[in-house]
């Protein structure tokens, strides 16, 4: 059983594979119910944490500057993980925007068809630093003037929580925008095949891997451009610049919000740098360079299947 | 993915994939959350041009979603494959593909420009 919704801007897929022979792991209105609520996790998430209504939780947390806020636990895991990635990587992944930016324009509804993502400029000098955190009174403190862009995290954190819904069903991939997450087999009954986009050539594959109970997400400097913008959307925040020393980055990881987030921080941090962040997590990365070097890490050899 | 045995009850929840339409046999049975019936058309634009979407809502659910207009630069065949995706799965040599494309975004917008109009 396969479902689609236009969600958080992409289109996100939930997979069951159901049995056709064999006794089914669980009853049909059972997948069905299961399908339905790893879905509803994309909505929910979305409705906490987009940027595009100010009633939602995370706008909500933005109006309150200066003042240490409880959050929902929700909201909390996504914040806190974002900020741990942030410090980890040295701000290469931050997930603070400057208010200004807001101010000029950046704040369209995308649900109009009108996407403009915000880039991570630091136009005001705030980043991750004035964002605070008391994990026993669950709080966030602003303590500059400053929105924090969650999207990817918080799309990641979608995916992991649509994968416990489906984990008894053993068998299914969800995809949110090619970020992906792969449980047991595929309908063939062989671990699931991924292929990785090549970030030069439209339609063509640089590889593809054989995964199983594990996240996938790609960062490519191909990705969705701001209306007004003439580089590609990914900025590296300590300075404002997009970085050109990486085309595309894998990560394969246990989390869907680890991949993502991590794919990004290395994007920025470039190949030798991103490849230590990657080994020092303990996943699994393939940096492929503008001129289509390819650098990985040691276990990712094992996955690719390559010559593809 | 093959077919599942299809139940005798009336909720035939894998019609998504069933190799043939049966008028007698409404494949989904429970209430989707769009108001409106019908099918809908929606535009979204990248660099490369823009496409049209249309999309098909029966008992409140999409059933399907096609490209209507492909005016970009590029053919729309390297979005072939995401249409059939919004209501079944993407095939090809591979199960998935990591890595979003910029006409697939297009094809997102298009496709929530045409369901905005069905709630």
């Amino acid at each position: 059983m396969i479902r689609s919704i236009a969600v958080m801007g992409t289109i996100a897929t939930v997979h069951a594979v159901t049995s056709s022979s064999d006794r089914p792991p669980a009853g049909e209105d059972d997948v069905e119910a299961r399908v339905e609520a790893a879905l509803d996790w994309f909505r929910r998430i979305e409705a906490c944490c987009t940027r595009f209504d100010p009633c939602s939780e995370l706008m909500q947390l933005s109006a309150q500057i200066g003042a240490a806020v409880p959050v929902s636990a929700m909201l909390y895991e996504i914040v806190q993980f974002a900020i741990a990635v942030a410090e980890d990587s040295g701000g290469a992944f931050d997930p603070t925007i400057g208010r200004n930016m807001e101010t000029r324009g950046f704040n369209r509804e995308h649900r109009t068809g009108h996407v403009i993502r915000t880039p991570l400029a630091k136009a005001d000098g705030v980043s991750y630093r004035d964002v605070a955190l008391d994990p026993d009174a669950r709080t966030v403190a602003l303590r500059r003037p400053l929105i924090l862009d969650l999207g990817a995290v918080a799309k990641g954190f979608a995916v992991d929580m649509a994968a416990r819904e489906l984990r008894p069903l053993a068998n299914f991939a969800i995809n949110a925008g090619g970020d992906l997450y792969l449980g047991g087999h595929n309908p063939a009954g062989a671990p699931w095949t991924v292929g990785i986009r090549h970030p030069r050539r439209d339609g063509a594959l640089i590889a593809s891997l054989r995964l199983s109970d594990t996240a996938v997400c790609t960062s490519g400097d191909y990705e969705r451009t701001s209306a007004n913008s003439t580089g590609h959307h990914i900025l590296d925040p300590r300075t404002g610049t997009s970085p050109d020393s990486v085309a595309s980055v894998t990560v394969v990881a246990p989390t869907t919000m680890a991949a993502d987030a991590l794919a990004t921080a290395a994007f920025v941090l470039g190949p030798r740098e991103g490849l230590e962040l990657l080994a020092r997590q303990g996943v699994e990365g393939l940096i492929v360079t503008p001129a289509l070097e390819r650098f990985e890490t040691q276990g990712m050899a094992s996955a690719c299947v390559c010559g593809d | 993915m093959s077919a599942p045995p299809r139940p005798a009850a009336t909720s035939v929840p894998a019609a998504a994939n069933a190799p043939t339409y049966d008028p007698s046999e409404e494949p989904f049975e429970f209430r989707g959350s769009f108001k409106k019936d019908g099918t809908f058309l929606g535009w979204g634009s990248s660099r490369h041009g823009d496409i049209q979407a249309s999309v098909e809502i029966r008992n409140g659910r999409v059933v399907s979603a096609q490209i209507a207009q492909c005016l970009t630069r590029y053919s729309c065949d390297v979005i072939d494959k995401l249409p059939p995706e919004v209501v079944a799965r993407q095939s090809a040599d591979v199960d998935y593909v990591s890595g979003a494309t910029e006409s697939a975004d297009a094809f997102y917008d298009a496709i929530v420009d045409a369901l905005a109009k069905a709630k």
